[in-house]
């Protein structure tokens, strides 16, 4: 017989212990729920990460939607978030923003600029139970311990 | 209506005195008073331009080609003060002419100003003024366009029906973690459990023989306990916007999988690798001629005398339902007892059981399909240590956030007083 049904995290789902706040956002994009954003130094608002190599920054995830109107969002800064994974991530390794995909997260080498948090666990939030910690697939939900980014 | 104190009130006030207070409260009281009853008026009295009427001493004259509201008496309005000039009306109507004659447009604010005009006095402008924002749809009550009102045009105002059970959750029976082993209080995190080897004795001793002291041996098995937690948080916001109790459905579910957790982890101790011992099965829904090959009170019996033969005594069986159905449908069950215990579907407790007398059949379909496992209940442990509770306010963040702790271990204090039957269904 089946265990229960347990509801999957939703990306941009966080702890209590996660820290939160309100960042100025870019203008006229709408931002969607559990994406990582990256600030953008030259207009000193956040947006979506772009796809490209890891690179120093400021990272954060949105834990709510915003409109392209909107001139603020509502981000997850450091502690446990829900976000989506690109390729593989191996257990407990250092994730960065995704190389193929905006607003996801990919795995990163230990030690490069751009890491912004460490792959913690599957999106059901078993980690804690004592069940080992598998690799993440392409495209799977998982918590990432975040960081904040480097700078 | 409370009763207005003039006097305390002139005292705290000193820029008016009480005199110019009741003055000036009468006044507003006649004025509005006297408001109310023009507007429940309901005739109209004309004043024609050739007459010129009830100049009476100390009354105002009556404006000719006017008109007044209410008639008192006879040819007298009700009200000293007219309320519409006509000739204002003419007038107003031969200038709109004249600019229409002229190819000129009558501008909005133009119209406004020629449609009040008439009206004599701030009160019967503005009474017109609303009236026409009224028709203009420019006030608060707006008309729509006309038709028929379908369904789909009033979105934003349809009824929401929400069923008021929600499906998806955990209802289940948890008849292992109820009924399949025997519950130990566990204070401690580790309990201790101590096992005697036993000693024999001689037998048939010869004469004048002096036989060797026997000794037994008691060793100790520790079982620790482990800590399942449940933990669920809410925001302010969350609590706020939802028209279900999100809460308390939470931790509804939050207790029913700390239920749960138990529960498979009885399930996983019966059919863990600790119980091996398994005498010959067959199924049980095998036929040979009219009547079932094998009789399963008789399979259970050797396993009986084997788990009896380790000092235990078989009395619980666990199963699926697919095995408790084949034992039901077996002919050897039929035959000899001429009927079969009825049961509900999901978990089951019967203690009935066709040819098993004192033996307590548990069918949970937690249980692998097919198997059946026969034991000595004194031999499966749930070790129930402490519990705690706990919700945390993060009042800065606005959340709410609840802890429930449960110590627990299932244990197999014998591993021999369990043995197994496979593939009987």
């Amino acid at each position: 017989m089946p265990a229960p049904t347990v509801a999957i995290e939703v990306p941009g789902s966080y702890m209590a212990r996660s820290t939160l706040g309100q960042v100025n956002k870019v203008a006229a994009t709408a931002l969607a729920k559990g994406v990582l954003v990256e600030l953008n130094t030259t207009n000193d608002n956040f947006q979506l990460a772009t796809a490209a190599a890891p690179a120093a920054g400021t990272y954060y995830v949105t834990n709510k939607a915003a409109l392209a109107a909107d001139t603020k969002v509502a981000v997850v800064k450091k502690g446990p978030v829900c976000v989506v994974a690109t390729g593989a991530i191996g257990p407990h390794n250092p994730v960065a923003r995704s190389t193929t995909v905006a607003g996801r997260v990919s795995e990163a080498a230990a030690g490069s600029a751009g890491v912004c948090g460490k792959y913690i666990g599957k999106a059901n939030g078993n980690e804690h139970d004592g069940q080992v910690l598998t690799a993440a697939a392409d495209g799977e939900s998982i918590w990432i311990d975040l960081n904040g980014g480097t700078n | 209506m409370s009763t207005l104190n003039y006097s305390s009130y002139a005292r705290a006030n000193p820029s008016i005195s009480e005199e110019e207070l009741r003055t000036q409260a009468g006044q507003i009281f006649r004025e509005e008073s006297a408001a109310a009853r023009r507007r429940g008026v309901d005739v109209a009295w004309y004043a024609p331009s050739d007459v010129n009427i009830n100049r009476k001493r100390g009354q105002k004259a009556i404006r000719p080609n006017t008109v007044y509201l209410g008639e008192h008496g006879v040819a007298s309005p009700s009200w000293a003060d007219p309320a519409f000039d006509l000739n204002e009306k003419e007038r107003v109507n031969r200038q709109i002419s004249r600019i229409q004659a002229d190819g000129g447009v009558i501008t909005e604010s133009q119209m406004t100003e020629f449609d009040l005009a008439p009206y004599i006095g701030d009160f019967w402008k503005n009474a017109a003024q609303n009236f026409y924002a009224d028709m203009e749809g420019l006030s608060p009550q707006k008309v729509a366009a006309g038709g028929i009102i379908q369904s789909d045009e009033n979105a934003a105002v349809n009824v929401i029906n929400v069923l008021q059970e929600m499906i998806g959750q955990d209802r289940r029976e948890y008849a292992l973690l109820a009924n399949a082993a025997r519950t130990i209080a566990t204070p401690n995190l580790t309990l201790s459990v101590d096992t005697f080897q036993g000693l024999n004795a001689y037998s048939n001793v010869g004469e004048g023989v002096e036989v060797d002291q026997q000794k037994g041996a008691i060793t100790r098995q520790n079982f620790i306990l482990q800590k399942d937690v449940g933990s669920i948080g809410i925001t302010d916001e969350a609590r706020m916007t939802a028209d279900r109790p999100l809460w308390e459905i939470h931790m509804d579910a939050v207790t029913r999988a700390m239920a749960n957790i138990k529960n498979v982890r009885i399930q996983a101790a019966l059919e863990s690798a600790a119980v091996t011992g398994s005498a010959s099965s067959a199924l049980w829904t095998a036929y040979t001629g009219e009547h079932s090959t094998v009789n399963p009170v008789a399979q259970i019996m050797v396993i009986g005398d084997t788990v009896y033969g380790n000092q235990g005594r078989a009395n619980t069986i666990v199963s699926g339902t697919a095995a408790f159905s084949a034992f039901l449908g077996n002919t050897f069950i039929q035959g000899t007892q001429g009927g079969t215990v009825s049961r509900e579907v999901g978990p089951n407790v019967i203690t009935n059981i066709p040819g098993l007398p004192g033996f307590t059949w548990i069918v949970d379909p937690l249980m692998t399909p097919g198997r059946i496992t026969v034991y000595d209940k004194n031999s499966l442990l749930l070790l129930e240590g402490p519990k705690r509770t706990a919700q945390v306010r993060k009042d800065g963040a606005g959340i709410d956030v609840y802890f429930t702790k449960d110590w627990n271990n299932v244990a197999i204090l014998d591993a021999s007083h369990f043995r197994n039957l496979t593939a009987v269904a």
